[in-house]
């Protein structure tokens, strides 16, 4: 009989997407645990010093090469199509991305720019997704990422983005909290407002 | 003739006084406004001079810069000791300031993972860097044209009339449906395609046009790719990719 690993290598080998746990368990029986045999494939793969890894990503596993033979990958297909992504791009998925669910509104106080392009093109390329509105004046759209990002990433989840605390935090912490608690600023406001 | 330059050297006005607050190795909590705001508008003037492209967030920032510098020149309590002004008139620049570098930070570090990943080859990125065979050609229009002459010849055709009218939103609604049909990553062909009308009982003359328009929309858009794998051979659709 075949074994449970086997069948699991099986899978990973020709899936071209990460698979679900779900999906794995649905074919090899909901009472295996799927981490550990994954976990022993690849200590064989490491031992045995194989070319490829199974990577924890978008919520699911998938079977990649190792980073040391992308140079060869790119010899046999010789057009990357890999696109890079803007500084406006990144920016704003680094703010969808700890933020989320957030506003194009957020968005824009964050980065102090319009955004609407942006949005549009991130849309489009299914890194972010509209899910759902929020309660606030005009209802507006709700945006979060999408498993596409993770997967883009390499992440297993939005757990595993890197901490955010680690850079600011200090900085922040430092502030003008005692010595004021809100902005008095009547004027200031209204000039903001009427930017929009 | 005046030559219109569009540089994304800043991402924003924010971007710009970052850079400034770095480049003066300025303490962030404490911004020197008058000579901040100074700075500023010589960018502004700056790049305007170079006819570089300025949106207006910049101004409004600049004009934020200028009413901040004169909160800051107003004595904060009166002569009998009463506060008039609370609180520091650039906190709130500073919250923005602070809240847009911590995620222009974290958006170098997504830069950083992104490009390691790439390194990372899945099944999935090794079939789209091969998804187009050595000896793929574009598809001539011609043969878009012949194909569809095929099928209207198969089509019904309806009664003769002489005015051609389409209303666009149709068109719209098609091209939609037509993304949706193909919207799987291996590309389906024009046949398979039609065929879905044909079992809908949608296949009429009428209907054939506006598939036609709407591949040619979609085309024009750049939201699919028709190609064929070889000289005469089927005629294949295939969303193009987003990446």
């Amino acid at each position: 009989m075949e074994s449970k690993k086997a069948i699991i290598e099986a899978l990973l080998f020709l899936s071209s997407r990460p698979l679900k746990d779900e999906e794995i368990k649905a074919i090899v029986g909901r009472d295996v645990n799927i981490d550990i045999l994954i976990e022993q494939l690849e200590e064989e793969y490491r031992s045995s010093g194989r070319a490829f890894t199974i990577r924890r990503v978008a919520n699911g596993y998938q079977m990649f090469t190792r980073p040391e033979y992308s140079p060869y990958i790119d010899m046999l297909f010789k057009e990357r199509r890999r696109r890079s992504l803007s500084r406006a791009a990144l920016e704003t998925l680094a703010i969808i991305a700890y933020k989320q669910p957030t506003t194009k509104s957020e968005i824009e106080w964050v980065r102090g720019v319009d955004s609407s392009g942006v949005i549009k093109n991130l849309l489009e390329r299914g890194l972010i997704t509209v899910v759902g509105r929020s309660t606030s004046i005009g209802r507006p759209l709700l945006y979060a990422t999408t498993d596409k990002f993770l997967e883009l990433f390499g992440l297993s989840d939005l757990g595993d983005l890197p901490a955010i605390d680690e850079i600011g935090a200090l900085e922040e912490g430092a502030g003008f909290e005692d010595e004021v608690k809100q902005v008095p600023l009547e004027g200031w406001n209204n000039l903001e407002e009427r930017g929009r | 003739m005046k030559c219109i330059v569009h540089l994304d050297i800043f991402e924003g006005p924010l971007d710009l006084l970052l850079f400034l607050i770095e480049k003066n190795e300025i303490e962030i909590l404490n911004i020197p406004i008058a000579e901040v705001t100074e700075q500023y508008l010589r960018y502004i003037k700056l790049m305007e001079n170079l006819d570089l492209h300025i949106a207006s967030e910049y101004f409004m920032m600049a004009a934020k810069l200028l009413y901040i510098k004169s909160l800051m020149l107003i004595p904060r309590k009166s002569i009998d000791g009463e506060i008039e002004l609370e609180g520091d008139p650039r906190e709130s620049l500073v919250r923005q300031l602070l809240e847009y570098k911590k995620y222009k930070e974290m958006a170098i570090r997504l830069s950083d993972i992104f490009e390691e990943e790439a390194n990372y080859i899945s099944r999935q990125e090794s079939n789209k860097r091969s998804d187009v065979p050595v000896d793929t050609e574009e598809v001539e229009l011609y043969s878009l044209v012949k194909a569809f002459r095929e099928l209207m010849k198969r089509a019904q055709a309806p009664e003769p009339s002489m005015d051609v009218f389409i209303d666009e939103s149709r068109i719209l609604e098609e091209t939609e449906l037509i993304l949706k049909l193909i919207t799987s990553e291996t590309p389906m062909s024009l046949e398979r395609l039609m065929r879905y009308y044909i079992h809908r009982d949608e296949f009429t003359v009428w209907k054939v046009i506006i598939i036609f328009i709407s591949l040619l929309y979609l085309m024009r858009d750049k939201k699919i790719i028709v190609f064929q794998d070889s000289p005469y051979g089927r005629i294949m659709v295939r969303v193009r990719d987003g990446e």
